[in-house]
């Protein structure tokens, strides 16, 4: 009896969670924006702009993670007695154990598909794992007012030249701009990274290119975070076979199957801090030379010519046509590195790079190719390291780009 | 091969059912042949040492048995003990002693040119060494009948779950096993697999994410810190080593179980004791119990005077540091563990209480709150002593003496949290869990006794600990070094 009491309460739980949670939750959400809207603001920091929308969808995003819950325990609960039944008295628990597990699990991938969940282990701009911040950017995407919308794609050279913020102070009535890099992203992990872009129209695809998306070897930070099986057949079709994809392409798959794994480094960066997951990286800058001379010379040792390359530009046409495909217009800046790293690359590289983006746009007319010519010059002396620029000159390419983008507004939308 | 590698779950899956289909000559046949696979993935060289050393004190053991006269069995025992000495020497210790030899020759003007040996040390040779030799010298002792097959005794040296890292578990307890067909019984295969995920949850959740921090504070310039930070880093390694030995302790055994084997038990709880016997009555038992049978015995343990018994412990502890590792860290380490057993026997004596052992349980609250005072002072201590051990650890090339120096001063002059304060929290909650695992020993090595919804629970909260929480490059076992 009290089985089934606990049963039938976990059955009607998900309609109790959203009777008091969606249902009120217009009201209840411009009550709690008034007491909490600015705060919220300041620690949205730009991210959204209405709270009393991002507020009313958090509750939803609670009422679906309780009905989850709730549904997922008598799941378990079931699945368990079902499977014990069929185990040896003395291996039962192992049913118990794998059911929990996949409930675990289950809940898990329900869960990184709210943006409550990825606000839980957001911990401030500068001490919250990329990733989470990825989601909550994204996630947020669905929310936007803003008639019409941009996305700006790439490694950390996108978020380094271009402020998302000066852009949507300036443009943002009109276009919205969600600044969604991946640090590390090579022109695979942009493939990838447009997969898992939510279904709402996006108006304009911006990346800040440059040769470390295209030759600096096949593994990346990203795939990690983004491949997935579905994903496989375009990886094999870019070439996939003849490239080292690395360890994180496994645990890229790995996550697919196992949500909590995908979890692991933002849980981890929430639980312990950020800074436990560069420590690694951190002994290992320390062993770089002071000279950035020195430091390039090192760093040019890893680009270079040959089936990775090649798989990275198949994957970025492969990308570049499903920009087309979702009527998103590429914006692509014919961008660089740092001088000083750029002298110290096989000077075949960067011919070929531009050659590859020509050739691209003349096929394509979705493409914007912004050429080297036309960008702001960044010398030097306008790089913090040898790949991003200060904020001044941040401030210089998100002002050039601002216009870019309102000439864009005035043409007829991508895919006519 | 490392327990926590890919490469190591696919070696069982397939030795595995092996294993479950042969008879028990096969399955030692199988279990020799996949140890020497598993040894020989890291350097297939060092076979040939292995099996020297393991057909040299068959053959001894052999001899020594056969010898009626007991100057023959002393020589044949001799020859065992040298030829271990010899192994150890050449690989382990020979580049030590001759440069601390060239420099204190230096002292006194001399400079002789000792050759230096480029060999690599062999994975796990002081842990199959002492295995080997303590057979030979139980069947001198006449306490043990030497196995007239070769292959049994080769599956009691090899057995690939205690091969590079222990525990040493002693012939008489382990050959009897190589030698009886052996039953899997589904309650110890039950404990088994929980000692397994046990294992695996101590090495890449505990050990292996503070060694991150360990090794970022201890793998780079010193850094100018002087306060409480340096006794973070030391906890942390402190819960690191814990989990790194008692993990693969861990595993070792419940891989052993679910084969039908039963290997020693070599962690209980290390850190909830107050003094220094307890520790070692709680920390890598095994070698601890070797080094009291076969060293602080024979030196004559504390039959004689109280001198006589606190400088056998100072040589016991001495030896035990240098088992460790040739290097001034390692002998530092075990002089300090001396010099604790050697005055808490000390204090024993003078206050009366020499049979205290320092883990009972107390009855009043009072007496309860001491024992847990005891018990934080006597962990700082015990970290003191993992400074040391860490220190020992460096590479080569790095000056080990330093470190320490500028690592004492640190813990001594505690003031403020400074810039690595941030690292509290993932020390405090992974010591908190091994904490915890010390504090439950007992329950935890009952498993099958636990209810099925608590086993539910606890195989599900270990697995998602792994998956979420686990480093997973494979990080080499601290004591495989050894």
């Amino acid at each position: 009896m009290k089985r089934k009491r606990l049963l039938f309460g976990l059955a009607v739980f998900p309609l109790a969670a959203w009777a008091l949670l969606v249902l009120p939750g217009k009201p209840v959400a411009s009550v709690l924006s008034s007491a909490l809207g600015a705060r919220l603001l300041k620690m949205g920091d730009g991210k959204f702009t209405d709270p009393a929308v991002f507020i009313q969808m958090r509750l939803q995003d609670l009422a679906l993670l309780a009905s989850a819950a709730g549904l997922i325990t008598l799941a378990c609960l079931l699945a368990g007695s079902w499977l014990r039944g069929r185990l040896a008295w003395r291996f039962r628990w192992a049913a118990n154990s794998l059911v929990l597990f996949l409930g675990c699990n289950l809940f898990a991938a329900i869960a990184s598909h709210t943006v409550l969940f990825w606000c839980l282990l957001f911990t401030g701009e500068d001490n919250t794992h990329n990733y989470t911040q990825y989601q909550i950017k994204r996630g947020l995407m669905s929310e936007i007012a803003a008639p019409r919308q941009a996305v700006l794609l790439g490694s950390s050279q996108t978020h380094a030249e271009i402020d998302k913020r000066l852009l949507n102070a300036r443009l943002g009535r009109q276009l919205w701009t969600s600044e969604l890099h991946f640090p590390g992203s090579r022109a695979f992990d942009m493939l990838l990274s447009l997969e898992d872009l939510p279904r709402v129209p996006i108006d304009c695809v911006v990346a800040y290119l440059s040769e470390s998306y295209f030759y600096s070897g096949a593994n990346s930070e990203g795939a990690m975070f983004f491949m997935r099986f579905r994903g496989l057949g375009e990886f094999y079709d870019c070439g996939g076979r003849t490239v080292d994809a690395g360890r994180s392409f496994w645990y890229g798959l790995l996550g697919d199957v196992v949500p909590l794994f995908r979890l692991r480094e933002p849980v981890i960066a929430r639980l312990f801090g950020f800074r436990i997951l560069g420590l690694n990286q951190e002994r290992r800058d320390q062993g770089l030379s002071a000279d950035l001379a020195e430091r390039a010379k090192t760093a040019a040792a890893g680009y270079r010519l040959g089936p990775d390359s090649d798989f990275q530009k198949k994957a970025f046409a492969l990308f570049a046509r499903k920009c087309r495909e979702r009527h998103a217009r590429l914006v692509l800046c014919c961008g660089q590195l740092n001088p000083v790293l750029g002298r110290a690359l096989d000077p075949a590289l960067r011919p070929d790079m531009i050659a590859y983006l020509h050739e691209l746009a003349s096929r394509d007319s979705n493409i914007v190719l912004l050429e080297e010519s036309q960008l702001p010059v960044q010398a030097e002396k306008d790089y913090k390291d040898l790949t991003h620029v200060d904020e001044a000159n941040q401030v210089r390419f998100t002002e050039y780009m601002e216009n870019v983008l309102q000439k864009l507004l005035l043409a007829p939308p991508a895919g006519n | 091969m490392v327990f926590n590698s890919l490469i190591f779950l696919i070696f069982l899956a397939i030795v595995l059912p092996l294993y479950y289909r042969l008879g028990h000559r096969g399955q030692n046949v199988m279990l020799v042949v996949a140890s020497y696979v598993f040894y020989g993935w890291w350097d297939y060289r060092f076979l040939a040492l292995l099996i020297f050393t393991t057909l040299f004190d068959f053959a001894c053991a052999l001899k020594i048995d056969a010898a009626s006269q007991p100057g023959r069995r002393k020589r044949w025992l001799a020859a065992s003990i040298v030829s271990n000495m010899t192994v150890l020497g050449i690989f382990k210790y020979y580049n030590f002693f001759a440069s601390s030899l060239q420099t204190a020759l230096a002292a006194f003007g001399l400079h002789p040119d000792f050759p230096t040996l480029h060999v690599i040390l062999p994975l796990g040779i002081s842990f199959y060494t002492f295995l080997s030799m303590s057979y030979t010298i139980d069947v001198y002792r006449k306490e043990l009948k030497p196995t007239r097959h070769p292959l049994d005794f080769m599956l009691y040296v090899a057995y690939f779950p205690h091969l590079v890292a222990g525990p040493i578990v002693r012939a008489s307890f382990l050959l009897p096993q190589c030698q009886r067909p052996r039953v899997i019984q589904a309650v110890e295969v039950e404990n088994g697999l929980w000692l397994i995920l046990m294992g695996y949850v101590k090495k890449v959740v505990i050990a292996d994410r503070l060694g991150q921090i360990v090794d970022w504070s201890f793998g780079r310039p010193l850094p100018p810190f002087n306060d409480l930070n340096a006794w973070i880093v030391i906890y942390a390694f402190a819960f690191q080593i814990y989990g790194d030995f008692a993990g693969y302790s861990d595993i070792a055994r419940g891989l052993a179980k679910i084969m039908g084997f039963e290997l020693t038990v070599n962690f209980r709880a290390p850190y909830l004791v107050t003094n220094p016997a307890a520790f070692w009555r709680n920390w890598h038992i095994s070698l601890s119990t070797w080094l009291r049978d076969y060293l602080y015995i024979p030196l004559g343990g504390n039959r004689g005077g109280s001198w006589q018994t606190y400088r056998n412990l100072m040589i016991t502890m001495l030896l035990g540091g240098l088992w460790h590792g040739a290097g001034f860290a390692f002998i530092l380490w075990g002089f300090y563990h001396g010099v604790l057993l050697s005055l808490h026997r000390w204090w024993g004596q003078w206050s009366g209480r020499a049979k205290q052992t320092g883990s009972e349980g107390t009855a009043s609250a009072l007496a309860r709150l001491k024992q847990l005072a005891l018990i934080a002072l006597f962990f700082q201590i015990t970290c003191v002593g993992w400074l040391f051990f860490r220190a020992g650890g460096l590479p080569h090339g790095v000056s080990q003496w330093p470190v320490v120096k500028f690592y004492l001063h640190a813990m001594i002059n505690v003031r403020g949290t400074g810039h690595l304060s941030g690292f509290l929290l993932p020390v405090g909650l992974l010591g908190g869990l091994a904490i915890f695992f010390q504090w439950k020993n007992d329950r935890m090595n009952a498993f099958s006794q636990w209810t099925a919804s608590s086993k539910g629970a606890a195989v599900s909260a270990a697995l998602a600990a792994i998956t979420l929480l686990g480093v997973f490059e494979g990080a080499q076992f601290i004591y495989f070094q050894f």
